[in-house]
């Protein structure tokens, strides 16, 4: 299924399949965790998260299920999925192919993403 | 999963249990051959060992298979979603070899079969009569080979009468050897 | 922990989210969100008000977060979603309880009663059977044996078919040839008949069954099928 980049900014599907790949995550902890590596794409639009995750969600990129958190709490946790990081390796790749192409017109270092 | 791969899967579910599990109450089956096992089983014989012929006419098809003791034949016909039930007017089922040989006539069919449990005939000769209040004539005769199942049949043609007052029989049959000598007479 | 501006919010935010199954999950993961950062402002030392309202303006626009979500649940998908899985569900239990169903079927058949085929009360004794036995998909169920002065045996059956068996379901009526006494007589004399239904009645009535017989013998063996039932009879009048 294809996402529109457009729409959403295909990097925010990036960045979050980014860190799920590292392990699962739930709504509130991503913001915290975008905020704490100075992305702040959802700043004061937390609640926008969640179109994004349920789109992902729908797309089969990820999938969701609800655990206690370590505050003891139930939470809605979002996991990565095969499809997931299929996506998210194949949309590496064009990232950097990307950075780099870019990196060659305007030389000189550019934040690309690792 | 996501719902809509869900939604695929509820599908397919529905869809097998339903064909499988209630496809055969409702008496409808996947194929003709189906059709003829599950008349088998509710009249109470066979089943049959093979599937000797199947000849399609229209939207029905005549099955017949083999038994131990004679012919199975059903006619069937196709119902909804290409599925296939039991066709109008009732059926043949069983048709018991007391003979050593026989042969059948199906107008609907425009078929002639027969049965020879004489292993040593290999071709039969027949005629097809037409019987009008008491007057018989032979319309058309037939020579056809015995299948290593004992089995024969022919195609005929459409053929001119009366349904209301005339009839058609497959009758002197004649049965011969690998020589062609005559072995078998049903007169 | 129930603030009316989250309330506000929320409802602000389901208002334009049309399919309404949905409602209770959103609501949840968009409470508990709120609800974490109230905690995290609160343990900062924000006070309640200040914290209540940034945790609404944090959020963002509730109208555009719920048009948005509106777009991810879309009520035709939701509903089909939802038919065709309950329709799955109902498949697969009735799937599964065929051997459910044959049981139930059986004790239903107990309690039907027969409607009088020839009063019984002119019957000089009748025995109560329930042999079962199966052929291809269908039940056979002997239920009692009647003797009559003039001579006449009445055998009285149901017959009834596996559920969700795949065969035709025709009929089946006990063939007269099969009615034999343990002298060797085999009875061709015979009327019958039958109720349709789901489990049918039948009745057989064998003519000049003769009074000294001990046993009458069914003896149906057709095709590998077959019904053998001998039932012991009171011969020479009733006890």
């Amino acid at each position: 299924m294809e996402i529109d980049k457009g729409l959403i900014g295909g990097s925010t599907v990036l960045m979050l399949l980014a860190l799920l790949e590292e392990r699962d995550f739930y709504g509130y902890e991503i913001i915290k965790e975008l905020r704490e590596k100075s992305e702040n794409i959802f700043e004061f639009k937390e609640g926008t998260l969640y179109p994004v995750l349920h789109r992902m969600e729908n797309a089969g990129l990820v999938k969701s299920y609800r655990k206690a958190a370590e505050s003891g709490k139930e939470r809605k946790y979002y996991s990565i999925t095969a499809a997931g990081l299929k996506r998210f390796s194949d949309e590496k790749e064009q990232w950097k192919t990307f950075t780099l192409s870019v990196n060659k017109v305007i030389g000189g270092r550019s934040h690309a993403f690792a | 999963m996501n719902r809509k791969r869900q939604t695929v899967i509820f599908i397919v579910i529905i869809f097998v249990l339903g064909i499988w599990r209630f496809g055969g109450a409702q008496q409808i089956y996947v194929s003709p051959e189906k059709v003829l096992y599950a008349c088998e089983r509710g009249l109470h014989y066979g089943p049959s060992d093979k599937v000797l012929l199947k000849k399609k006419i229209g939207k029905e098809v005549l099955v017949i298979g083999k038994l131990s003791d004679g012919l199975s034949v059903v006619k069937t016909e196709k119902s909804l979603l290409g599925m296939w039930r039991i066709g109008d007017g009732g059926i043949t089922g069983k048709i018991e070899a007391v003979k050593d040989a026989d042969v059948f006539y199906s107008n609907t069919f425009k078929l002639v079969y027969g049965y020879s449990k004489n292993p040593e005939i290999k071709s039969v000769k027949f005629s097809i009569e037409k019987v009008s209040g008491d007057s018989r004539n032979i319309i058309d005769t037939f020579e056809c080979t015995v299948d290593s199942d004992g089995f024969f049949y022919a195609d005929t043609p459409e053929y001119e009468y009366d349904s209301q007052s005339q009839y058609l029989y497959a009758v002197d049959l004649f049965g011969f050897d690998e020589s062609g000598n005559l072995i078998y007479s049903e007169l | 922990m129930l603030l009316p501006e989250r309330e506000e919010f929320l409802k602000r935010v389901l208002s334009h989210v049309k399919f309404k199954y949905d409602h209770l999950d959103i609501k949840r993961e968009l409470t508990e969100h709120m609800e974490d950062m109230y905690d995290d402002f609160m343990s900062h030392g924000i006070d309640e008000e200040t914290a209540t309202r940034l945790m609404v303006e944090y959020m963002g626009d509730p109208d555009e977060i719920g048009e948005r979500l509106n777009e991810q649940h879309s009520c035709v998908l939701g509903n089909i979603w939802r038919a065709v899985r309950a329709l799955a569900v109902i498949m697969v239990i009735l799937s599964i309880i065929p051997a459910f169903n044959t049981s139930l079927l059986a004790v239903y058949s107990v309690f039907s009663g027969y409607s009088e085929t020839r009063d019984r009360s002119e019957a000089i004794y009748d025995i109560k059977r329930s042999d079962t036995v199966r052929i291809d998909d269908l039940y056979f169920k002997l239920e009692e044996v009647l003797y009559y002065s003039d001579n006449d045996l009445e055998i009285r059956y149901r017959t009834w078919y596996q559920p969700f068996s795949k065969s035709v379901r025709w009929s089946f009526s006990l063939p007269s040839r099969c009615i034999y006494d343990n002298m060797g007589t085999q009875y061709s004399d015979s009327s019958g008949g039958s109720s349709a239904g789901l489990i049918s009645r039948h009745y057989l009535i064998v003519e000049g069954f003769s009074p000294e017989a001990e046993k009458v013998i069914i003896n149906y063996d057709y095709d590998g099928r077959k019904i053998y039932i001998e039932v012991p009879l009171k011969a020479g009048g009733s006890e």
